[in-house]
């Protein structure tokens, strides 16, 4: 598996019973793993007590102010990070494109850190102002390492460019976290390190409400851009015979990446892996197809956080574990072990 | 006022409150966050009934022995409702500020202290928490003795000029030491030392060379601080430390760090301990009574 999502096997559709029974899989799975999310956390709320109205007011309470936005923000978060990762690996033509690994976290996070320490101001105000911090710097450092991608066309070459740019941008965001970290005062430098383990520890109505409905836009863009994104993998001449816009593809695309990671990362830290593992794995299993392809990472991704988010809350109650830092349990290992199996093929 | 002085008064006003509380906020439950909080709360004898503490609460013991949310830092909404509580105390640096948002959506009353750490603000701490617990002569009484104790503290006559380094811990290969803009420093200023390290910000790693440099007559530490760095000879061992009058002549001061950072209501007092630590040390011949 040098090169990407194999350009010979591209399929013009998928039979819709299979992409419909993938998807309607996944949302169930979903549906249990949210259920099973409700019910579990340091306060034990059981979702039946709750239908059936025998729960005391307390525990509506928690279920509607903690639980249900934390539920909620996890679906966001999860699929936004997966979809990315899967419209990433497409746009690039490379399996390994990912919102941790390229940088585009660590930039928004670097961004956003710069934010709290330079202008940190009333709560409402510097969320917003976090916001577009976060999407600022997923969008430069996108901008950067599409340059890199773009002057080294395709093949292996790209992939290691892509990384090293990745590893690059990854040290000098450390590097510059580091820096702010040491000029910060106090009360600055709590803020940093809260956000910086990633977690979703923070979900309020009012924030979680405002990332859902961007999350949604961002998705969507990534959805309309299926058929283009499989187009693509014909490679841009072939593309471009066709009828396919690259220009306005990548420009949605990289837009729509850059918002929902930058918004992610300023509300719940970096969480990594996510983009990585989830598409890959599935197109391994379901094919290179986009349009079936983009929904289920989504799924799967919102899927994979909110069971691993379960587990944080859970496993070392009443302390929380971060989730950041499961996920990144799990995809390091995976990513170890592709890049032992790419350097074996070479 | 001393240690046994204080207890004294503690106790008494246990029993005073005990004796006069209409009950009003007998039957709530309270968190409190913040070991200064915890401490006013006990010096205060507050009748309230505490059913959860955070980990930076290790005084009074009975406090101390009470479950814990967490770190009062990094609070997560659920630990803390699952103690039931109807109310909750927090020191300022509580937070994140999301948690204490998304305690009172659930209906909790939270109440966030908010002083500035230095040691004016530490009467103004007791008032403010006295309000919130109904003990409020109690508080007049405790913050004009506080008041008092610093003004003394303050009119005692100069120490000859010592060059003094707070180290906090031992992160990695260096140790953390006090700058301005910190508890501890405030502290060094109060029993009238001068911070070697004054001109940095903050808790900073500092190096060999900035450690003969800067010339120290004298280390304060405290003991949590000195056993994980690995006892007092470790301390000695320290890279550039031999090169410091403090190193050559080994003087160091072991304080409570609880009791005098916290600035709570033992703070003063602590103070006066370390002043007289101080002088014991140097030989001067000064009596701060």
């Amino acid at each position: 598996m040098i090169t990407s999502a194999s350009h010979d096997r591209y399929r013009p559709l998928l039979p819709l019973s299979r992409t419909a029974r993938v998807l309607s899989g996944f949302t169930l799975a979903l549906l249990i793993a949210l259920g099973w999310g409700a019910a579990s956390g340091a306060l034990g709320v059981s979702p039946w007590a709750l239908i059936n109205g025998s729960a005391d007011e307390l525990s509506v309470q928690v279920w509607w102010q903690l639980r249900l936005p934390r539920l909620l923000l996890g679906v966001a978060v999860g699929a936004m990070l997966a979809g990315s990762g899967a419209a990433m690996q497409g746009l690039f033509r490379n399996p390994l494109a990912d919102p941790t690994l390229l940088g585009l976290a660590s930039g928004a996070g670097l961004f956003v850190a710069l934010w709290i320490v330079l202008f940190q101001g009333s709560a409402a105000g510097s969320l917003y102002g976090q916001f577009a911090a976060g999407f600022l710097g997923a969008l430069s450092v996108c901008l950067v390492v599409f340059g890199i991608a773009k002057r080294q066309g395709g093949g292996s070459a790209a992939v290691m460019s892509l990384l090293l740019a990745g590893l690059a941008i990854n040290t000098l965001a450390g590097a510059g976290g580091g820096v702010l970290a040491f000029i910060a005062s106090d009360d600055q430098l709590r803020q940093l390190s809260l956000w910086g383990m990633g977690t979703l520890t923070n979900a309020l109505w009012r924030t979680t409400a405002v990332a859902l409905a961007l999350i949604a836009v961002a998705l969507w863009l990534l959805i309309r851009s299926a058929r283009e994104l499989d187009l693509l993998q014909l490679g841009e001449s072939t593309a471009h015979a066709a009828g396919l816009d690259a220009t306005c593809l990548k420009r949605r695309v990289v837009v729509a990446t850059s918002l929902g990671v930058g918004l992610c990362v300023a509300l719940t830290g970096v969480i990594g892996f996510l983009g990585l593992l989830v598409p890959h794995c599935l197109r391994l299993w379901l094919g290179p197809g986009h349009r079936l392809l983009l929904p289920a990472s989504m799924l799967g991704g919102a899927l994979l956080l909110v069971v691993a988010d379960t587990l944080a809350r859970t496993l070392g109650a009443p302390a929380e574990i971060p989730v950041g830092l499961l996920t990144s349990l799990l995809g390091g290992p995976y990513f170890l072990y592709l890049l032992m199996r790419r350097n074996r093929a070479c | 006022m001393s240690a046994t002085r204080f207890a004294r008064q503690s106790l008494a006003a246990l029993l005073i409150g005990w004796l006069t509380t209409g009950g009003a906020l007998a039957n709530e439950r309270w968190v409190i966050l913040g070991g200064d909080i915890a401490e006013t709360i006990a010096a205060l004898g507050a009748d309230i009934e505490v059913v959860a503490r955070d980990d930076t609460v290790l005084h009074p013991l009975e406090m101390a022995a009470l479950p814990s949310v967490g770190y009062l830092r990094q609070l997560s909404a659920e630990s803390v409702l699952s103690v039931a509580p109807d109310r909750v105390l927090a020191a300022g640096h509580s937070g994140p500020k999301e948690v204490l948002e998304q305690l009172e959506a659930v209906g909790v009353t939270v109440d966030v202290i908010d002083a500035p750490a230095d040691l004016s603000s530490i009467a103004e701490k007791v008032r403010t928490v006295a309000q919130h617990t109904q003990r409020q002569q109690r508080g007049d009484e405790l913050a004009t003795s506080l008041t008092a104790t610093l003004e003394r503290l303050a009119a005692l006559p100069p120490l000859p000029d010592t060059r003094a380094m707070f180290i906090l811990h031992h992160s990695g290969l260096t140790p953390r030491v006090a700058g301005s803009d910190t508890a501890a420093h405030i502290a060094l200023d109060a029993v009238g030392l001068d911070n070697a390290f004054g001109d940095m910000a903050g808790y900073q790693s500092v190096a060999a060379e900035a450690l003969a440099k800067e010339a120290p007559a004298l280390v304060i530490m405290s003991q949590r601080g000195l056993d994980a760095l690995g006892g007092e000879n470790a301390l000695w061992q320290l890279p550039g430390m031999r090169l410091t009058p403090a190193g050559r002549e080994q003087r160091l001061i072991v304080i409570d760090d609880q009791a005098l950072l916290g600035f709570g209501p033992r703070t003063p007092d602590q103070l006066f301990t370390l002043r007289q630590d101080i002088e014991a040390l140097l030989g001067t011949e000064q009596v701060s009574r």
